[in-house]
């Protein structure tokens, strides 16, 4: 019983540390959460535009560009995490980027344990892919 | 009228993608998944990883078809949809015959102009095969 509750809390850390690291342009937190392999995938402004970044260019984005809080108006909160053992899925929510753009984000993550099974863990983001991009009013 | 075509055309892809991998064929299941798509998990055996790109997955897949004697069973459990953006469940038993192992494999999907796509395969063994 205590696994769940200690996975959840480890993936709670690794979206809260997303938000964190999306907010403020920190790229040495989203360094960490994000497996080597991870993609983005999905639409940004303008809408129709695709933007399909491996981990590499969306760090890059994330150095190059203001962060997403640029003028206080970003909010974010961890919507859903649903869990089937090593694998889950987490929706967040983030509204206000760059002052006004709203994003839903869809994370795949995977556990990893070490080569021995032993209780090392380590949970990290294999895909990032969002869209629903709304221009706010 | 758009979301029940949207979970139509997602129920296809996801339909595909069952009798490519029963079948090992990857003339069906290269249509589906981005170029660019990753597949993640572990096992089996236990603590083995499996984090392939999409060429190296189809290979695995072609060499050994997930259901060589008719006994391969898969169903799509769920569908979220976001937007241009979902997530489909698929529960998986008897895989490679014998050997009877069960996944639980996350899609996560993509709209590209019209057509859905997989874009990342996170799966779960949970179980058979040791």
């Amino acid at each position: 019983m205590m696994a769940a509750t200690d996975d959840y809390n480890e993936i709670a850390k690794v979206i809260a540390n997303y938000i964190e690291g999306a907010k403020t342009g920190n790229v040495g937190l989203l360094f960490h959460i994000f497996y080597e392999k991870a993609r983005s995938f999905g639409e940004r402004p303008p809408p129709g535009k695709r933007w399909d970044p491996d981990s590499d260019e969306y760090l890059r984005m994330h150095q190059k560009e203001e962060p997403l809080n640029k003028d206080g108006k970003y909010r974010a909160r961890p919507a859903s995490v649903k869990q089937m053992a090593q694998s889950v899925t987490a929706v967040a929510e983030e509204d206000g980027c760059w002052g006004k753009f709203s994003f839903v984000e869809i994370f795949s993550l995977s556990r990893s344990t070490s080569p021995g099974g032993s209780s090392t863990r380590r949970t990290s983001m294999g895909a990032r892919f969002g869209a629903n991009v709304s221009r706010s009013a | 009228m758009a979301e029940i075509d949207d979970f139509d055309e997602i129920a296809k892809v996801i339909n595909q993608y069952i009798e490519g991998a029963g079948k090992g064929d990857i003339k069906l299941l290269s249509p589906i998944f981005h170029e660019k798509a990753r597949l993640f998990g572990e096992g089996p055996p236990k603590g083995k990883r499996y984090d392939l790109d999409r060429d190296a997955y189809f290979k695995d897949q072609a060499a050994a078809p997930l259901n060589p004697d008719g006994r391969y069973r898969a169903r799509l459990v769920s569908v979220q949809q976001l937007g241009p953006s979902a997530i489909a469940i698929v529960e998986e038993d008897s895989c490679w015959g014998p050997q009877n192992v069960s996944f639980v494999d996350i899609f996560s999907m993509s709209k590209i102009g019209s057509q859905w796509k997989i874009v990342n395969k996170t799966y779960t063994w949970t179980g058979g095969g040791e």
